[in-house]
């Protein structure tokens, strides 16, 4: 159960804060999840713990969204809109540039596609289960992760080096 | 398997799924041998496998040293786009979720405290919160023995521990879903609308990754419920995999809802005198199929058929997106089909008029009665998803149809039927909002039903139904759509039961185990809101529910009361109970009971109804048994499932093609499909 816990907190708390944009926040609903962890956790089929994990936060996130009427109106072509482009404070710049770039790349996309991406490459999941995650169909999480890739590869031979 | 590798561009998503090995197994031969043939498709693989690693690499530092407080938010917008299937054409904003639509529903029942139920020797026993509805005992039913661990009969469990977690009550929380046939009866009726609670539908329930129930001892929890209340999607879910060859995940397929998607020859209840019960409860019990030691008792519960006398006049009005999103199997086509079966059900002087929108829009039929068969199948059969937008009129049209037909006894509706297109005219969500709400007003009420939606919530449907005093409801299946279009707009009448409580009372000394076949999401959301009141239900007219327990007899030698007082509840009889129990009721394996209120009426009623297993065989039950029998074993395979027992697929098979004789609606012949793919899939 500790483990549970040490080896997804932070990347849960990313994910979460990805959602409702503070850390602060982002740390109730890591805990939330985590409490409900607790007490269900015999009830969660093995194996698929991390995947529970995800979608318990991920419900929570979005329900803190709406009840802040965050999830405003769906306008027409923003599907692409695209995050600030200004590097993250705080980096550390002795790492890899590659490394740093790509997460440049990672933050520009749009949100769906990272979402993918990260699901895909930092949680670890497989297609089926970001589907379940995500609710899209396994099709599109594939589909969306090409996209993706293609694009970061792209992106990344653009870049000036 | 393709003798030749068929040429794969390099845009192919499959090439990322099979560079990242998450290619399924009946596509990655053609895919690998179309990638060992080209050289270019072997530099991409290569390309995508080193960016994936330094992607992953690059992922994982991130999440040791950059500070969390950099995290830059996912904007709020497309949010929207990534918590639905992607639908083409979105028109419209997908206002937050109602959530007042639920707790409207939820103060509207019964609270779940102290129902109070007579036991057969008359003796009343107030029904402690915390001994309803055990199953979800998992928890509290000795120490964890693990997924779905068969219990031998007659093995102790060690002494119960107390509960987990969250005080209050116990009873495990239904999935609380409005049925299709709920909201079909609402459809017409007065009332509010019921619609799909969010949170366990379109945001993917956690609760999917639970495992089966346990068995668990009937002397020890000897009561049991479950939710009249099913909806339908896994059937579509599972249908949807198997057409894209995957295996469905174990954790999208819930059996009650397997169960409850097909329909059953109930009879309906008899009897028109006023305190007739308005459903009838069928019970059956015969050998399970997949472990013939073990007993299946099927509870069945048939609503009574609105009767032509109670019914007013319908005057209908269908406005059909024609958008070209709307060409989708489970789109225009489910709505055409429906809409065809409809008039059969209407009366001759019933109204139905159909205008387009989002595509060739504007009146398809003028109102036309019902008796006029020939002229609205002609219109039907023109419905046509067509795509491009003439931005319209198309709203106030079927409004003026709608009103032009309206009157005393007549019941007035639109019927919107969209994939999500919302663009009727109103430039924006609220005024179209605003609109329906004061056409509700003048008479004209608003249903909305989302077709193709997969899991996704609309919230704006479920919006637009709420103030236009209508129904929102989700088809993906000719079977839903037929509930949905057919079945439920004939009626005009409102629940014919409410505040419906059932309970299964399991007799210790015949019963030693049992077991409740799916209805595993019984998780608390967490909230006290959710907790408040999903004990009671409602049955629509015609409505039918079936359940399916599995029991393990007490063995005959046995001492039926094994064990000592002190392993016993408070709220179990004790050893001298139960050997006082005069010999017929001893005999009695179960008792269902039930607490309703007709809403004729202002008083609650209770029926009891006990059945006492006659030893029947498996061959000797009904077909409808054998069949949802089939349906069970189907669900229990798919989800790999320990108490499958022999249970295998194309036994499932045989089982179902006994049973598959008067199947109107062709869905048994279609269940049949589906096992052979499923079982296609598993070679």
């Amino acid at each position: 159960m500790a483990t549970v816990v040490a080896r997804h907190q932070a990347a849960l708390l990313r994910y979460a804060a990805r959602w409702v944009g503070d850390l602060d926040r982002a740390r109730d609903i890591v805990q939330d999840t985590f409490v409900k962890f607790t007490a269900l956790r015999s009830r969660i089929v093995a194996g698929h713990e991390a995947e529970w994990l995800y979608t318990v936060c991920r419900n929570r996130a979005l329900d803190i969204l709406r009840k802040e009427r965050r999830l405003s109106r769906f306008a027409e072509g923003q599907a692409e809109r695209v995050t600030a482009s200004e590097p993250l404070p705080g980096y550390d710049l002795e790492r890899s540039e590659t490394h740093a770039a790509l997460l440049g790349l990672i933050e520009r996309l749009p949100a769906n596609q990272q979402e993918v991406v990260r699901l895909k490459f930092q949680g670890g999941f497989s297609y089926k289960e970001i589907s379940r995650i995500t609710t899209l169909s396994v099709g599109n999480v594939g589909f969306i992760l090409h996209t993706a890739l293609a694009r970061l590869r792209r992106e990344f031979a653009a870049l000036p080096q | 398997m393709k003798d030749l590798p068929a040429p794969l561009s390099i845009d192919d998503p499959r090439l990322t799924a099979y560079a990242l090995g998450e290619l399924d197994a009946t596509e990655w031969p053609g895919v690998h041998a179309a990638v060992q043939a080209d050289p270019a498709l072997q530099a991409a693989v290569a390309e995508i496998r080193s960016l994936s690693q330094e992607l992953s690499t690059a992922l994982a530092q991130e999440l040791d040293s950059a500070p969390a407080a950099a995290v830059t938010p996912w904007p709020a917008e497309p949010l929207l786009q990534v918590a639905a299937r992607p639908q083409p054409r979105r028109r419209w904003g997908r206002v937050l979720q109602f959530p007042s639509l639920y707790y409207v529903l939820a103060t509207g029942a019964a609270a779940a405290f102290g129902v109070l139920l007579f036991l057969r020797n008359q003796e009343n026993r107030s029904l402690h919160p915390g001994s309803l509805g055990s199953n979800h005992s998992l928890v509290l039913a000795g120490p964890e023995t693990g997924a779905g661990d068969t219990v031998a009969p007659g093995e102790d469990l060690s002494p119960i521990p107390p509960p987990v977690g969250e005080g209050g009550s116990r009873k495990g929380r239904e999935r609380f879903v409005a049925s299709a046939s709920l909201l079909r009866s609402a459809l017409l009726g007065a009332g509010g609308p019921m619609p799909r609670v969010p949170t366990v539908i379109g945001e993917i329930d956690p609760a999917r990754l639970v495992a089966d129930n346990a068995f668990l001892r009937a002397r020890e929890n000897p009561l049991s419920s479950f939710a009249l209340d099913v909806a339908s999607a896994s059937y579509a879910d599972i249908q949807q995999s198997l057409a894209q060859h995957l295996s469905p995940a174990a954790d999208l397929v819930r059996i009650e809802e397997l169960v409850n998607y097909f329909p059953y020859a109930y009879t309906p209840p008899g009897g028109d005198r006023p305190a007739a019960t308005p459903f009838a409860t069928h019970l059956e019990v015969a050998a399970a199929p997949w472990a013939p030691e073990h007993r299946l008792v099927r509870i069945g519960l048939k609503a009574r058929d609105v009767s032509p006398a109670e019914r007013g006049r319908a005057n209908l009005v269908f406005l059909v997106d024609v958008s070209g999103s709307m060409s989708g199997v489970t789109k225009l086509p489910l709505v055409k089909n429906a809409l065809r079966q409809l008039i059969d059900r209407l009366e001759p002087d019933d109204r139905m008029a159909i205008v387009t929108y989002a595509g060739q829009s504007g009146v398809l039929l003028a109102s036309t009665p019902a008796r006029d068969r020939e002229r609205i199948l002609r219109a039907i059969d023109e419905l046509d998803a067509r795509g491009s937008s003439n931005g319209s009129d198309a709203l106030q049209q079927a409004y003026a149809l709608a009103r032009s037909q309206t009157g005393p006894g007549i019941t007035t509706r639109v019927v919107l039927c969209t994939d999500g297109d919302f663009n009727l005219g109103p430039p924006t969500l609220g005024e179209l909002v605003q609109f329906v709400q004061d056409q509700a007003k003048q008479g004209v009420a608003l249903t909305t039903i989302g077709f193709g939606m997969g899991d996704y919530h609309d919230s704006a449907l479920e919006l637009l139904a709420l103030r236009g005093k209508g129904s929102a409801g989700y088809v993906d299946t000719r079977r839903e759509a037929e509930r949905w279009l057919v079945d439920g707009i004939g009626t005009t009448v409102g629940p014919v039961a409410t505040d419906v409580r059932l309970q299964v009372e399991f007799n210790p000394l015949q019963v030693s185990h049992y077991r409740l076949i799916g209805y595993e999401n019984r998780l608390s959301q967490g909230s006290e809101s959710s907790r408040a009141a999903l004990d009671a239900g409602e049955l629509g007219a015609g409505h039918t529910v079936t359940a399916l327990y599995e029991v393990i007899l007490v063995a005959p030698d046995t001492s039926p009361t094994g064990g000592s007082d002190v392993d016993l509840l408070k709220y179990t009889r004790t050893d001298t109970q139960i050997r006082a129990l005069p010999p017929e009721t001893a005999k009695e394996m179960l008792t269902v009971k039930i607490a309703y209120r007709d809403p004729t009426t202002p008083s609650e009623r209770r029926v009891e109804y006990p059945l006492v297993d006659q030893g029947a065989t498996f061959d000797a039950a009904s077909s409808d048994f054998q069949f949802a029998a089939a349906v069970a074993g189907f669900g229990m395979i798919l989800r790999d499932s320990p108490h499958r027992g022999t249970a295998s697929l194309a036994q499932v098979g045989r089982w179902a093609e006994r049973s598959a004789s008067g199947d109107p609606g062709g869905y048994r012949v279609e269940f049949l499909a589906l096992v052979k793919q499923a079982a296609a899939l598993r070679r």
